[in-house]
């Protein structure tokens, strides 16, 4: 059973980067993410980063694409994305996003695909763990390690994930500390206003007014 | 590995959240229990009416009803209970069956119901246990009257439990062995494992 | 055999000694009973007013009970006869039971002399909810107006009683309100009683 692959198929959006023949080829479009393995280099790379563009641009607060598509301003992005265990896409909601480029659809289930695939890779690799899996294969919640962010020089992704499979994105500029506590305070207000709304219908894209007013709240004071 | 922040005991979680008074609750599931009933009742008269009594009855029964009794209401709860759990709680990881029922029983219960569940009877395989309850905040002021000797009153319960173990990938079957209200002497319920599911990457290949 | 023995059974639940009362479940165990409530019952209607008959109806039976339960216990089996004193007992007696708090405010009606209302500032089945908008005026106060309703009814003073939203200046949300417009015949009688 386990060597049915499950990784040609499941392991999109990363592992097609390395098969040109796939002919999912519109997740191309992605902006690639790149894992930095050696920390030294990423924090040279912060800093250079930080001194070109970031006092520039930290204050700006409107979206407006100020550089061309793909060179990475490294712009104050602030993003969340919720996801249910199911791959549903509970809430998409944005304080700042200085460029869109994929429609909205693909771009979170090319975000799901990626942290699905992150998690089996990193697992994988583990270094410290001798039990492990067929790559690709499921993973039960909870079972091998566990990431909860990585940085590009453009920005960084934070990442929660609760053993019932609700997973929160966070992207924020790449030079933000841990957000795992922030993770986990959203996390409790999802519980609060979403979980426990009496007319929230499981599994589907979250509309509460009473969540959404927390959660810009919240944001504000978090991440200023 | 230890997780980051270590589980609280029972007593600590059901000190730190927000309670009310638990005849609200149980008051609250009788009426529950009671318009159900009534439903199930005005249902019944209308597939007499249409002449189909037995089919759409049977049809009725393994349907419909189904989605109506307090198993199900218990279904959709624990579905929803996790999550709460697992945010207040802080238990991180659970995929050790044997490791996920003693939280049930000791964090899950207390956290909800105020009351501690003992888990007992293991079967050889570490797959199947009971949880016993000697007291049951759901049972206050219950009686069932004659016209309601079948009702499994205290299937909402059992729904929670396959409900929220459900979302943490175990598929199981939960079944009454004991019930006070049937002149027993305590509340068992019986837990079979019967597969962990990891969560499938939803997506086709060529959505 | 765990359990055995501590357990007390009762051949008959009237045997049983009345709880004190003095239990508590969680707050959420109670949110989700109730959510429940609301969704298996949207599925049961059509329009958002059998919605909030249905959870009124409910509320009904608890109430009802909520009556018995504490004429017996908090009042020595005395029910209140006067429509004044019903009003305060369900304002602060019912309301700390069950809701663990007096209710914000109990007022006369300016306009109508036979309506009464209880407001509360985040009355308990309100405080996780967001109405959608195509839920319009919707309130799952409805259940508490039945519980209000169960009381007033049993005790002999038949009322219409219904819950809204009333908004509140400076203020994101809305209060909701509990509207008590009695029956003819109870103020004759209190007329009556002088």
């Amino acid at each position: 059973m386990e060597a049915r692959i499950a990784s040609k198929g499941h392991l999109c959006p990363l592992a097609l980067q390395s098969t040109p023949s796939s002919p999912r080829r519109r997740s191309t479009h992605a902006p690639s993410p790149r894992l930095r393995a050696d920390p030294g280099s990423s924090s040279a790379a912060m800093q250079f980063f930080g001194g070109s563009s970031l006092t520039s641009v930290a204050p700006d607060a409107t979206p407006a694409p100020a550089a061309p598509p793909g060179t990475g301003t490294g712009a104050n992005a602030q993003v969340l994305y919720v996801f249910n265990r199911n791959g549903v896409c509970l809430l998409y909601r944005e304080w700042h996003r200085p460029l869109r480029t994929l429609d909205p659809t693909q771009d979170h289930k090319l975000m799901f695909g990626l942290l699905f695939s992150l998690r089996s890779f990193t697992a994988k690799i583990d270094p410290t763990t001798a039990e492990k899996r067929n790559l690709g294969v499921p993973l039960l919640p909870g079972q091998g390690c566990s990431f909860y962010s990585f940085k590009t020089n453009t920005y960084k992704l934070n990442f929660m994930e609760s053993p019932s499979g609700i997973k929160l994105i966070l992207i924020t500029h790449p030079r933000t500390g841990d957000q795992r506590d922030s993770l986990k305070h959203i996390y409790n207000l999802y519980v609060e206003y979403v979980v426990k709304n009496p007319l929230y219908a499981p599994g589907t894209p979250i509309k509460c007014e009473l969540f959404n007013k927390h959660l810009d709240q919240y944001m504000q004071v978090a991440l200023h | 590995m230890p997780p980051p922040t270590a589980p609280k005991s029972g007593d600590a979680l059901f000190a730190s959240v927000d309670r009310v008074n638990a005849e609200l609750f149980t008051l609250t599931y009788g009426a529950i229990v009671r318009q159900l009933l009534t439903d199930l009742e005005e249902v019944e008269e209308v597939n007499k009416q249409l002449d189909q009594i037995r089919d759409a009855r049977v049809e009725y029964s393994n349907g419909l009803a189904d989605l109506r009794s307090p198993k199900f209401l218990g279904y959709n709860i624990g579905t929803r209970l996790v999550d709460e759990f697992l945010a207040k709680s802080n238990v991180s990881r659970c995929v050790d069956f044997k490791e996920t029922a003693d939280v049930i029983a000791k964090l899950g219960f207390k956290m909800f119901l105020g009351v501690t569940a003992t888990v007992t009877n293991w079967d050889a395989e570490g797959t199947s246990c009971s949880f016993v309850l000697e007291d049951n905040p759901l049972v206050d002021f219950v009686e069932l009257p004659d016209t309601c000797q079948g009702l499994q009153y205290c299937n909402l319960l059992s729904g929670v439990i396959r409900g929220a173990l459900e979302m943490v990938s175990m598929k199981t079957e939960v079944t009454w062995v004991r019930d006070m209200l049937r002149g027993d002497d305590a509340y068992e319920m019986r837990v079979k494992l019967i597969k962990q599911v990891p969560e499938e990457y939803p997506y086709k290949d060529d959505d | 055999m765990i359990g055995v023995g501590k357990a007390k059974q009762y051949a008959n639940v009237l045997d049983k000694p009345l709880s004190r009362g003095r239990q508590e479940v969680s707050l959420s165990a109670f949110a989700f009973l109730f959510s429940e409530l609301v969704q298996f019952n949207q599925t049961q209607v059509d329009n958002i007013a059998e919605l909030e008959r249905r959870l009124e109806d409910a509320g009904y039976a608890v109430g009802a009970r909520v009556l018995e339960l504490l004429c017996h216990r908090e009042k020595g089996n005395r029910r209140e006869t006067r429509l004044l004193g019903i009003l305060s007992f369900i304002h602060s007696t019912v309301w700390k039971v069950l809701f663990g708090k007096v209710a914000d405010s109990l007022e006369k009606g300016t306009e109508h002399e036979d309506e009464y209302m209880i407001s509360e500032k985040e009355l308990l089945v309100n405080r996780f909810i967001s109405v959608p908008k195509d839920m319009g005026a919707f309130n799952c106060g409805a259940f508490v107006a039945g519980i209000v309703k169960g009381v007033l009814d049993n005790a002999g003073f038949p009322a219409v009683v219904t819950a809204h939203f009333v908004p509140i200046e400076g203020q994101q949300r809305p209060r909701t309100t509990i509207l008590i417009k009695f029956a003819e015949e109870v103020l004759h009688r209190e007329a009556r009683l002088g």
